[in-house]
């Protein structure tokens, strides 16, 4: 093969790309991209970024590496791509509110507003309040009246989890009293309901529907802002009169704090690309994953009203962590 | 029963046994190195069934499952190294037998213990899972809390004849358990302001440290081969061994399908649990960790059938019984299956290839085990030179590969010095990792039974079930004095 002069020069080029930062500006990508993922493969959050890995790494022209960082409940990731250089080539998928709570709650070593929020893949990922399929309580008011002569016992995960969110919600917001129990999975926690062992339960909807659909457990309410696409027939805790409690979940793309704007825009213009792509839309349908892209300025913006809740709730969600006495 | 014909049918096409026979292979490899069980062997390959069919998919995965759990086995028989969490107990009885020069016989032995699991796992999958379900269902905090005590129980036969040591490792064990965040409170503890310790200790790198690493300078030390007599054994004679056996199948299998069914419980704890189990019902105890061949069929065969038992909460309930299943889900939701009651009635003949492909795996890693056992082997003939390097190599991969840590190797060969100074004094490390593995679900499950039970201790005695656990635990305990207290009082009687 002949090789024009021009064109050695090009390629030349190229190869002291890597030397030096400053020439790197001109061209962007010319390294692989690696996504950080802050649950281990399989996750809801690892789904949204495996589904839309080939068609972002089509869209933005280098390979595109995924990389599942497990610790801590994500802040292990968040706090390694929070002191990456911003230079675009390291990204985090990571969920919010949650990553609120892993700041504001369990004190992660990084600042969610001052990451720079790329873009946003999916959302509507809903939790729900449930209780034993044979339990007299029918409304959120029966739980209310209930829990008067003695705290509930409510099931969920961990401490700070959305599940422990949502009950917090409950607990401040409609006067409900819980004593919360965290479980080591959501699944566990849906079969303690269904066992009867706690007299109610909050979490993610995918993990309790299976147990609703079998008449083992009865969901009471969705705690997303619109009913969830998949199961129309559950009500809102909106529509129930507790707007109060509303807990809007999303999966989104960050970046280091700083990373220069144009690079910020390359990599938006990719994943607005990738989520055009229709070939994308039919995997992501099939795989049950709703949609809700949000560039930039919009997914911050969506991210800090998270951000401002979970700060709203700072000391309940914090009285659950009962530090020992020094 | 057409459904059937039909799934099988397309479990036989031609592509699916390739990527059968692939999963296999794959799933061999991973799961004779160190450390790496399923659920590396799982998620390594998640990523790659994205693009095919879903039973294609779902039949690698099950290969990949099936092959891993059982490719365990070889390097815990041949180098004392256990393949993954869940064949630590098959080090116990097996490697006595390989050095004995019937490592052949031994594989064999494994090879036909789990494949007899899986096909047991599998029947009870298909066909019991209701019921299995409904014992599932039965279980809360307080139970689970029994179990762990129960097991806990086993430590005292798990210290064959060191007990005062066995129990304090034991203890340690549980210590070392509460490292990281208090699972109720989310407090940290004795993390000594680390991220690395919030999570607390790493299963598999304190696993392999302290058999796997351990072993490699006891090897080293040795030098020679592992074989004492220039012999691997016969092969073949492995099969009827097994066989021969029926109660220790059925005991095994009774372990391993009850834990596997429990979310709480699995693998890591499935195949030491049957072992003790099996020891317990022994005539003769003291014959076991010295090649006693059911101390290897129990096992292995617990192993077997529990992996499979972990499936039954995922395909009846739609809901995972542990990491490894977690992963079959996403992978079946990604392909737009979804798994629960109405599986078999809503995807037509889908979820019968699904159960087939399940089927022949257990099929493929038999063949493909006897097959290679021979050569496998081979291994224990090989000069310790030669092995402790690649022990070393494989320890320090396996540790790294589940997370991606430099941490998790220190504490590999932290736990590799501390399992060999106990092994150099005959205690056994085994009491130290029961504790450890059963920490969390003692501790928990206490915790979450004394909040629902509202702070009393009543809890712990409501049920049934956790009565009955309760008084099994107290007969373990006393059983041994009991007896002697039984047999004096009858001899002054005389």
């Amino acid at each position: 093969m002949k090789i024009s002069l021009p064109k050695s020069i090009v390629i030349l080029a190229a190869l002291a790309v890597p030397l030096s930062a400053t020439i790197a500006q001109e061209k962007f990508p010319s390294e692989p991209i690696r996504l950080i993922i802050t649950h281990a493969a399989g996750g809801t959050t690892d789904m949204a970024a495996r589904v839309i890995q080939p068609y972002f790494q089509k869209a933005v022209g280098v390979p595109v590496v995924i990389e599942n960082m497990v610790g801590a409940g994500g802040n292990i990731a968040r706090g390694y791509v929070f002191r990456q250089k911003p230079d675009g080539y390291h990204l985090l998928v990571s969920q919010q509110p949650s990553m609120s709570s892993g700041e504001i709650v369990s004190g992660g070593k990084f600042k969610v507003l001052q990451l720079t929020h790329l873009y946003n893949i999916a959302g509507k990922n809903y939790n729900c309040v449930a209780v034993p399929f044979d339990s007299p309580i029918k409304t959120i008011e029966d739980m209310k009246k209930a829990s008067q002569r003695e705290p509930l016992t409510t099931a969920g995960t961990g401490i700070g989890s959305n599940a422990y969110i949502v009950a917090m919600l409950i607990k401040e917001r409609v006067g409900v009293n819980v004593t919360y129990v965290p479980f080591n999975s959501g699944a566990q926690a849906a079969l303690a309901v269904a066992g009867n062992r706690t007299q109610m339960g909050a979490g993610a909807l995918d993990s309790y529907f299976p147990l609703h659909a079998q008449k083992k457990l009865r969901i009471l309410a969705v705690t997303g802002p619109a009913r969830d696409e998949s199961h129309p027939e559950i009500p809102t805790m909106k529509e129930l009169g507790y707007p109060q409690v509303t807990l809007d979940q999303m999966t989104g793309v960050f970046a280091p704090p700083g990373l220069p704007k144009n690079r910020v825009d390359v990599l938006i213009a990719a994943f607005h690309k990738a989520m055009e792509d229709p070939e994308f839309k039919a995997a992501a349908a099939k795989a049950k994953i709703t949609l809700q892209p949000l560039a930039g300025e919009q997914f911050l913006k969506a991210s800090h009203e998270m951000y401002d809740t979970i700060q709203g709730l700072k000391d309940v969600l914090k009285s659950g962590v009962r530090k020992k006495k020094k | 029963m057409e459904m059937w014909l039909e799934g099988f049918g397309i479990a036989f096409q031609g592509q699916n046994l390739l990527y059968l026979l692939l999963g296999t292979t794959i799933g061999l490899v991973v799961g004779a190195m160190p450390g790496l069980g399923p659920l590396f062997g799982v998620g390594l390959m998640l990523p790659f069934t994205f693009g095919m069919p879903p039973a294609t998919a779902i039949i690698f995965l099950a290969a990949v499952h099936a092959a891993t759990a059982y490719g365990d086995s070889i390097a815990s028989i041949l180098i004392n190294t256990p393949g993954g969490v869940g064949s630590v107990a098959s080090c116990w009885d097996g490697y006595p037998l390989a050095q004995q020069g019937k490592a052949g016989l031994a594989l064999g032995v494994s090879t036909t213990s789990s494949f007899i699991g899986g096909l047991i796992g599998w029947v009870s999958l298909v066909v019991i899972s209701p019921l299995l379900i409904l014992v599932a269902l039965k279980m809360g905090p307080p139970e689970y809390f029994m179990v762990a005590l129960l097991a806990l129980s086993l430590l005292a036969m798990a210290a064959s004849g060191k007990v005062v040591g066995g129990l304090a490792l034991g203890g340690i064990g549980l210590l070392l358990a509460f490292v990281g965040s208090d699972p109720i409170t989310a407090s940290s503890r004795f993390t000594f302001g680390t991220d690395y310790l919030e999570d607390g200790l790493p299963l598999v790198p304190v696993a392999v440290g302290l058999f796997a690493l351990s072993q490699a300078i006891i090897l080293a030390e040795q030098g020679g081969t592992i074989a004492q007599i220039r012999s691997i054994g016969s092969i073949r004679e492995g099969f009827g061994a097994t066989l021969r056996r029926p109660m220790t199948i059925l005991r095994g299998s009774v372990v391993g399908v009850l834990l596997g069914v429990m979310p709480a419980l699995g693998l890591s704890s499935a195949n030491i649990v049957a072992y003790l189990v099996e020891k317990r019902a022994s005539k003769n105890p003291e014959s076991f960790g010295k090649g006693n061949i059911a101390g290897l069929v129990a096992p292995e065969v617990a192993k077997n059938t529990c992996i499979l038992g972990d499936l039954i909460p995922t395909f009846t309930l739609g809901i995972p019984g542990s990491s490894v299943t977690a992963l079959f889900l996403a992978a079946m939701v990604m392909h737009g299956l979804q798994p629960g009651v109405d599986f078999f009635k809503a995807s037509g003949a889908l979820p019968y290839a699904i159960f087939a492909g399940i089927l022949l795996a257990q099929f493929a890693f038999f063949l493909m085990g006897l097959f290679f056992a021979r050569y496998f082997a081979m291994t224990v003939l090989v000069p310790n030179a030669f092995i402790v390097p690649l022990i070393v190599f494989l320890s320090f991969v396996g540790s790294f590969a589940m997370r991606n840590r430099v941490e998790d190797i220190l504490v590999t060969i932290l736990f590799g010095v501390l399992g060999y100074a106990l092994s150099k004094r005959g205690y056994p490390a085994i009491c130290l990792l029961l504790g450890f593995v059963l920490g969390d679900l003692t501790e928990a499950n206490f915790q979450r039974s004394v909040l629902i039970g509202r702070g009393s201790y009543g809890i712990f005695v409501d049920s049934t079930i956790s009565v009955v656990l309760l008084s099994l635990t107290i007969l373990a305990l006393i059983g041994p004095y009991l007896v002697r207290l039984g047999r004096s009082l009858l001899t002054k009687a005389e």
